[in-house]
């Protein structure tokens, strides 16, 4: 008897590995073969003219992620990252509020809505923000008809910080709304009895109860928007060195191949990290 | 455990595959005239050729043209370098085909097959970065300095144009609109050296790591005073008004000029302190798989005809002497496109930088902040 | 507060959803210290009127008053009750002391007060020893016991439970039923309980209302109820009862198909026709030539079908009044009939409702 359950759950694990195997071989063919030449390029040599040798392994690279410049662009990159998450999370979870508490017809109206601009080229629309916060362009207009006069925010870290807003809410947006989806809003109600005002009540009940979701929701906007390249070259004029620049840049323009490197390596630990602080948020919910 | 072995292989023929691409220089192709050995595989500048010239090489040869394009020459190497498309033809500029050739990334060329290369003019056929003439046949060529509005030039009292329009806090001060850079290191720091008064030429190969930071200094006071920096959409946005001041490329900026009709309100120049020279060739990666196919194509594009609607097409001036009666008079007056005499002698080709390249690189972003 | 006043008043009440009308047009008053119990299938308007008393919901018409003070708008965090939630609605991510303390800390009691009585209310109710585990590591009876902690600890002046025992299992739910019953006396708050379980109305209430669709029925005491439904809905609603359609004749007699019977207090209208309700435990069975107490009803009949139920035995009998169903009590001295045998029916006429629809 004993055998046969072993049997069985020997074959239903077979089964499992079978069904994993496509795409436990697409994710060794473009994740960990990749991720293995980033790291082993990132202790590489580069010559004079921008070659990268695979030879007199050192720690050159890293070394220099420790420069000003360096940090001072991590940190620029990490604090736009921030203050874009702070306002997604600001925009977001009013939104996702209303969202989750309405009809479920109107809710998947809503929904459907919130995808459409997803639907959109990533790059069109962040040239269509371009066009709307030019200098001549409608917002800009509109606040001269005011008599505001017209004013200029294209090119500046305010655009960059609008354009990953933009570009990054409905990653906020969708998490919140299935974790406020799936409160029991019994335990608002309860709240409510036991003597707390509406504004105490989220405090202390609606707010904790849907961190999961902002947590998740935080990471998900704040670790593109760490990495962000698109949206600084094109709404920060390349005037705002991000650090998602910077390692295109080291790519490209520069041809530092091992520098570029070890900057992705750090871009991809703090990535983990921040799935680390997830699946302990998520643990502790639990 | 089997896992972890196959991964480790697999990394091991990678890593090989990388070393193995150093390979040298000196493959070299023997080619008939005309001659094609398969489709071609074409990887140029965006929007640098005219419309017609593709279709009618496909049409004349019978073969097809797969035509791909970049934007930075360091994007073309990049592709080249890590052998990741098979390209046929490539147009790298000057200081790029030095590099190219240093790394032996490019194929020596069968003149025999290009009868027409003889069409270039002689201050083409022995540049600094390729002497000899063995590995491209020039395409293109431009000037960089500065597209500005007449408007602004009046802010600035008319004076005679100067890189100090962007440079000097005083002059740039003036100016009510936005002022942009190229995003490219060495076009930028080579507009610094001229406006320092230095020569290119001579900090970049003589090694004087001293003008390249104080050119650095120079751009890091600079960028609070920018709108942008940018390589791509500057000329159309001069246009547009959201820059009044835009340091650029001549025929991006002709070819704007001439799209919006804007001839009273803009205007291309190259400042008193003089400008950078650039040529763009043609060559053939080592790795070409249809290399007599390029070859017919570097001999078509040579074509006194074809070499004119070329420049008529994209405003850069031609290296091709035979093709100057053909090419619009409109474009050989324009001292934008082809400057005279005393300008000319103020311009310097962008010599490959070595090790001053990465340090150059860094500046620039230093100087972004 | 206010010594004499009702703990809680409905007059008029009335709460539409849209074009649903939830709850018609209610009048109620629930007395200071009573046990009472709102009884009804789902959705027949019983929870809505508990939310209405909480402030979760305010009428569409009408008023309501809590302790003699009409509540109006008043929201729920300003009002002297407080809800034991169906699943109990404990806060998972506090305590189960945290839970507790909860409505004191709102209200303002510094927090050591607070830990001191919220334990002693964990005390009361057996769970002192679990103040510190989260509230999803309890077990369903356990959870329940929270919910009644975390409300009582306030001492507020009604204590609302909307199906409390609705998820536990029969024997924990009897086990609390109890419990709850002696809670109620020891700490002497007004209880309004919902519930459909017409058991458990019946064992815990001192008085019970019946709804549906949003109409009170009949407010009653339990036995009342149960005896003396005075609507078909009641009736039928809880427990078995037969249902019987009679007359009374212009002669003031009552006429029960071909069968004339009597019936206690008032008649209805002569003329009229009624539906007679009589618990089949209310009904004895006897054989044809027994004789039988003098003033009882009694009809013979036929039994069709005899169903054993252990502890009783269920008959259907065919009579000129139609099929009754009796049931009689598995006892030693039971005289037990076959189908086809021939019976005499009977019962007492203050056993029998008249039931108007």
């Amino acid at each position: 008897m004993a055998a046969l359950d072993q049997s069985a759950a020997q074959a239903d694990s077979r089964k499992g590995r079978l069904i994993a195997t496509p795409a436990a071989l697409y994710l060794l063919l473009f994740f960990m073969i990749p991720l293995g030449v980033i790291v082993t390029y990132s202790f590489a040599t580069r010559t004079a003219t921008g070659r990268t040798v695979l030879t007199g392994w050192n720690l050159s690279s890293y070394d220099k992620l420790f420069s000003e410049l360096v940090l001072r662009i991590v940190w620029r990159s990490f604090w736009m990252a921030s203050v874009t998450t702070i306002l997604c999370l600001l925009v977001a979870y009013p939104f996702a509020y209303y969202l989750a508490t309405r009809a479920p017809k109107v809710r998947n109206i809503l929904l459907v809505l919130v995808m459409i601009p997803f639907w959109t080229n990533g790059l069109i629309r962040i040239f269509a923000i371009r066009f709307l916060l030019g200098s001549d362009g409608p917002a800009s207009q509109l606040s001269e008809n005011l008599g505001f006069g017209t004013f200029r925010i294209l090119f500046t870290p305010a655009a960059v910080v609008i354009g990953m807003v933009y570009s990054f809410l409905t990653f906020m947006v969708l998490p919140l709304y299935v974790a406020i989806e799936r409160m029991d809003w019994k335990l608002v109600e309860a709240a409510r009895d036991l003597y707390a005002g509406g504004t105490v009540a989220f405090r202390k009940v609606t707010w904790p109860l849907t961190r999961s979701g902002v947590i998740a929701g935080s990471i998900l906007v704040f670790v593109p928007s760490f990495g962000s390249y698109v949206v600084p070259e094109i709404l920060g004029g390349a005037k705002t060195m991000l650090l998602g620049s910077y390692v295109a840049r080291q790519f490209g323009a520069a041809r530092n191949f091992p520098f570029g490197a070890a900057l992705s390596v750090v871009l991809i630990a703090v990535m983990l990290i921040a799935v680390v602080i997830n699946q302990r948020a998520e643990a502790n919910r639990a | 455990m089997k896992l972890k072995l196959t991964g480790a292989l697999l990394l091991l023929a990678l890593v090989a595959a990388a070393c193995g691409s150093d390979g040298d220089s000196g493959a070299a192709a023997s080619c008939a005239v005309g001659e094609t050995d398969g489709d071609l595989s074409f990887y140029n500048w965006a929007d640098y050729i005219d419309e017609e010239s593709i279709p009618r090489f496909e049409e004349e040869y019978g073969i097809k043209v797969e035509y791909t394009m970049y934007e930075s020459n360091e994007q073309m190497l990049a592709q080249v370098d890590a052998g990741a498309a098979n390209y046929d033809l490539i147009v790298p500029s000057d200081y790029m085909v030095d590099t190219m050739i240093a790394e032996g990334l490019l194929m020596e060329l069968d003149f025999d097959a290009i009868p027409n290369a003889t069409n270039i003019s002689a201050e083409f056929q022995s540049p600094p970065f390729d002497p000899d003439h063995k590995y491209h046949v020039a395409y293109q060529w431009g000037t960089t300095g500065i597209g500005i509005s007449y408007d602004a030039l009046e802010e600035l009292g008319n004076v005679e144009p100067t890189w100090g329009f962007i440079f000097d806090p005083a002059l740039s001060g003036m100016v009510s609109g936005g002022i942009s850079m190229l995003d490219d290191a060495p076009e930028s720091f080579s507009a610094a050296l001229k406006y320092l008064g230095y020569s290119i030429d001579e900090v970049l190969v003589g090694g004087n790591e001293e003008a390249i930071r104080e050119a650095g200094e120079l751009l890091k006071a600079t960028n609070a005073n920018l709108l942008k920096y940018d390589s791509v959409s500057y000329s159309d946005d001069l246009m547009n008004g959201e820059l009044a001041v835009a340091h650029g490329w001549s025929g991006s900026f002709a070819a704007a000029i001439f799209e919006a009709d804007a001839y009273e309100t803009h205007v291309y120049v190259i400042p008193k302190e003089g400008g950078v020279r650039w040529v763009d060739g043609m060559a053939i990666p080592a790795s070409a798989e249809h290399p007599c196919s390029a070859h017919a194509m570097i001999n078509f594009m040579t074509d006194a005809q074809n070499g004119a609607a070329l420049t008529n097409y994209v405003y850069y001036a031609s290296p091709n002497e035979a093709a100057t009666e053909f090419i619009l008079d409109e474009i050989l007056e324009d001292e934008g496109i082809y400057p005279n005499a005393e300008t000319s002698a103020q311009l310097e080709f962008i010599p490959q930088a070595g090790e001053l390249g990465l340090l150059m690189q860094d500046l620039f972003v230093e100087a972004k902040g | 507060m206010n010594e004499s006043a009702n703990a809680v008043e409905l007059h008029g009440v009335v709460k539409k959803f849209g074009d649903v009308i939830a709850v018609n047009s209610i009048d109620l008053v629930i007395a200071d210290g009573e046990f009472f119990s709102l009884l009804g299938p789902s959705g027949c308007g019983k929870t809505t009127i508990l939310r209405m008393i909480a402030g979760f919901e305010f009428p569409t018409a009408g008023h309501l008053a809590v302790d003699g003070q009409k509540m109006g708008l008043t929201p729920p965090d300003q009002r002297p009750v407080n809800t034991v939630f169906q699943n109990y609605a404990l806060f998972p991510h506090m305590t189960v002391l945290e839970n507790v303390m909860f409505g004191l800390l709102m209200k303002k009691v510094p927090k050591d007060e607070a830990r001191e009585t919220a334990k002693k209310v964990l005390d009361q109710v057996r769970l002192g020893a679990l103040g510190e585990r989260k509230s999803s590591q309890l077990s369903g009876g356990q959870q329940q016991r929270v919910a009644l902690a975390r409300a009582l600890v306030n001492k507020p002046k009604v204590l609302l439970l909307d199906e409390p025992l609705g998820a536990l299992d029969l024997k924990l739910r009897q086990e609390m039923q109890s419990e709850l019953k002696s809670l109620h006396t020891e700490v002497g708050i007004t209880f309004v309980y919902v519930t459909h379980d017409q058991e458990e109305a019946l064992t815990m209430s001192d008085r019970i209302g019946v709804m549906s669709e949003g109409n009170l029925l009949q407010v009653d005491t339990p036995d009342r109820i149960y005896e003396h439904p005075t609507k078909r809905f009641v009736a039928d609603f809880i427990g078995e009862i037969n249902m019987l359609a009679a007359t009374v004749a212009d002669d003031g007699t009552v006429q029960l198909g071909s069968e004339q019977i009597k019936l206690d207090g008032p008649s209805p209208e002569m003329g009229q026709s009624f539906t007679l309700a009589i618990r089949p435990e209310s009904i004895d069975l006897t054989g044809p030539d027994q004789g039988v107490e003098l003033g009882l009803n009694q009809i013979s009949g036929t039994v069709t079908h005899r169903t054993y139920f252990g502890d009783a035995y269920s008959y259907d009998v065919e009579t000129g009044g139609g099929v009754l169903s009796v049931r009689c009590d598995n006892r030693p001295d039971h005289q037990r009939f076959n189908e086809g045998d021939a019976v005499k029916v009977s019962w007492r006429p203050d056993s029998s409702s008249v039931l108007k629809d």
